[in-house]
């Protein structure tokens, strides 16, 4: 119903091709993610699909329609920006109901849908006070509750929560995601925050430089990337030249390997090793970080600098700096790019 | 302790402030009200003569009525063309702001009476016979008010996050025209009036342009006083008085308006 796809886009600045011939196809009510560095041109896509950015090349069509060219008060479309963009003179409830006014609904219906949406948000208390009075996460919500109750056929949120702190973060995370699955609504949400794209997304489509790069679930863009840029973008991979690859295994290697922190193992006495796993490679800790439940260490193996996690289990267990062990690395778990 | 001593002398500096630039104005006011004040030093007579002299005159309340239409007019017509301007060249034309900025120098660059000297001569002849109608200074006057618009409504819309504003209203449905409306002239409303009061009291007290301009023709409230020189100046006094009262009573009605 509202799939949505994008065929040949292209967007040139004045100065700067933004991106050419990009092609992608986002379900009906999938949550689909456009991740990767600042400015690799994910807002400018975000943009084009609202309609505020002419492209100047290909076409989207939005369900049956081909809206490439409509005017963004005619797509059905919902948006919330980075910065909120609440209307500062209009109280929450003005706010969320400015969209049903301008389709002049009656006043009774304009206030059910606005309390029922109010409520969706758990936002029901702050109806009669103004933006400036809501903390960052409080506006987020209203800005999502304003898009929401004119109900779009597609959800765009650009970096909806760069701007809140982490708990509030996490939290509104999941309120999306649970909105969002109530509703079935399709969404494309921007983020350049690899952990954000990961737990809330059906797919993701990771950017650089105007080019996508891998369009995958979750699950497969994290375990089997499939170039360079994927590996070092998605979690802290070890990615190894082919030279430096025949350095810590002492074999001939062709092309880039990826090794994943976590498949990387601290070789212990009573334990049974298969052969999924490498010969044993001596190893100095160089540095460790404590992130919580895992710790990371830098490692120098045979010359090559490895980053390593290990989680977090016994504290007898924290290698210092300079201390000598030996790993194994999970070579079913490597890549070869 | 220390504080309030402290608290105490920043109290005398203001008061003795406030005093020095009162004190002309309470001297007239004193003046206006006593039938004479010359050879003694305390003035004699308490008296309402002169204002109620004034308050008769017919050719007083006619040039108080054309100043206040004229201003008022002034103001609307200026609040008319500008806002829109500014607004269009902020969110639609960033590149000619140098030149609006330009604009808005040049009632301050060039004097009074040098630019009167070249409208008079632009307006005196036909097709545009202009001069001695109060539709020259309304002209005018909208160049003078514009520096003091603009300044404030550029402001209040760089303090504005005006293109994601227009976004957000644009995706829910709503035309540009509906947006400026509903969103961004409230939000620019403080500012604006603000501006407006400030043109107000400006363009009440201008002299130069409405002597030059328009003169006896259509006598303004600064032409009268000017004109009324050569009378008694307890009679002038009581003019200043009432000017000044009618300028401050009209601001702290649109500042409590306003709020
Ligand atoms: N109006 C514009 N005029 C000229 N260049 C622009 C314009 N908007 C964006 N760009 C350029 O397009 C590129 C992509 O910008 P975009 O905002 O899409 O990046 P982004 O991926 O959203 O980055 P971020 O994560 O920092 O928001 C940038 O190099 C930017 O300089
Ligand atoms: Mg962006």
């Amino acid at each position: 119903m509202n799939s949505v796809a994008i065929s040949h886009l292209t967007k040139r600045f004045t100065e700067k091709t933004v991106f050419s011939d990009i092609n992608l196809t986002i379900q009906d009510g999938e949550f689909f993610t456009l991740l990767g560095p600042s400015g690799c041109g994910k807002s400018t896509l975000l943009r084009c699909l609202a309609g505020l950015t002419q492209v100047d090349n290909g076409t989207i069509q939005l369900g049956e329609r081909d809206i490439t060219h409509l005017a963004p008060q005619k797509r059905d479309i919902g948006m919330v920006f980075q910065s909120y963009a609440l209307f500062p003179n209009l109280t929450v409830r003005e706010n969320v109901a400015f969209g049903l006014r301008i389709q002049k609904l009656d006043t009774k219906q304009i206030k059910q849908r606005v309390d029922d949406i109010l409520a969706l948000v758990e936002l029901g208390e702050f109806a009669e006070r103004y933006p400036h009075s809501l903390s960052g996460g409080q506006r987020q919500r209203v800005a999502l509750a304003r898009s929401l109750v004119v109900r779009p056929k597609m959800l765009l949120l650009d970096e909806p929560l760069s701007a809140l702190d982490a708990r509030i973060r996490k939290h509104l995370r999941q309120q999306i995601c649970a909105i969002q699955r109530e509703l079935k609504l399709t969404t494309v949400f921007v983020t350049h925050d690899q952990e954000e794209a990961l737990t809330m997304s059906d797919r993701i489509a990771l950017m650089n430089e105007g080019k996508i790069i891998q369009c995958d679930p979750p699950e497969k863009l994290y375990i089997e990337p499939s170039s360079d840029f994927t590996a070092r973008f998605m979690g802290q991979y070890n990615v190894l030249d082919a030279d430096q690859a025949q350095q810590l295994f002492k074999e001939s290697y062709q092309g880039s390997l990826a090794i994943r922190p976590e498949s990387i193992y601290v070789f212990e006495d009573n334990r049974q090793y298969d052969e999924r796993f490498s010969e044993k490679i001596a190893a100095t800790v160089k540095s460790h970080q404590l992130l919580g439940s895992i710790i990371r260490y830098q490692l120098i193996a045979n010359n090559v600098e490895l980053t390593v996690d290990l989680l977090n289990r016994h504290a007898e267990r924290l290698f210092d700096v300079g201390s000598e062990l030996s790993i194994l690395i999970d070579k079913s778990a490597m890549r070869h790019l | 302790m220390s504080t309030k001593r402290a608290m105490a002398y920043h109290y005398s500096v203001t008061c003795f402030i406030y005093f020095l630039l009162l004190i002309p104005l309470l001297a007239t006011l004193v003046y206006s009200l006593c039938d004479q004040w010359g050879a003694t030093i305390l003035p004699s007579g308490f008296t309402f003569k002169w204002y109620i002299q004034l308050w008769t005159d017919p050719r007083f309340l006619t040039a108080l009525y054309h100043s206040m239409t004229l201003a008022v007019g002034t103001l609307i017509l200026s609040a008319v063309l500008i806002v829109p301007c500014v607004f269009v060249v902020f969110y639609y034309y960033p590149k000619l702001d140098t030149g609006l900025n330009i604009l808005t120098l040049l009632p301050f660059a060039i004097p009074p009476v040098v630019s009167s000297v070249g409208l008079l001569q632009l307006y005196s002849d036909y097709p545009l016979l202009l001069t001695g109608t109060p539709w020259i200074l309304v002209g005018c006057y909208v160049g003078i008010a514009l520096p003091f618009i603009y300044r404030a409504v550029n402001n209040n819309l760089r303090a504005l996050n005006v293109h994601d504003l227009m976004d957000a209203a644009r995706l829910l449905g709503a035309s540009s025209t509906q947006a400026f409306f509903k969103l961004i002239l409230p939000n620019i409303r403080k500012g604006l009036m603000a501006s407006l009061f400030l043109s107000f009291s400006f363009l009440i007290g201008e002299f130069v342009f409405a002597n030059l301009l328009a003169g006896a023709n259509f006598e303004t409230l600064q032409v009268y006083l000017y004109n009324m020189q050569q009378n008694s100046s307890h009679f002038t006094s009581a003019l200043v008085i009432s000017y000044f009262s009618i300028t401050l009573i009209l601001t702290l009605l649109a500042t409590r308006f306003n709020r």
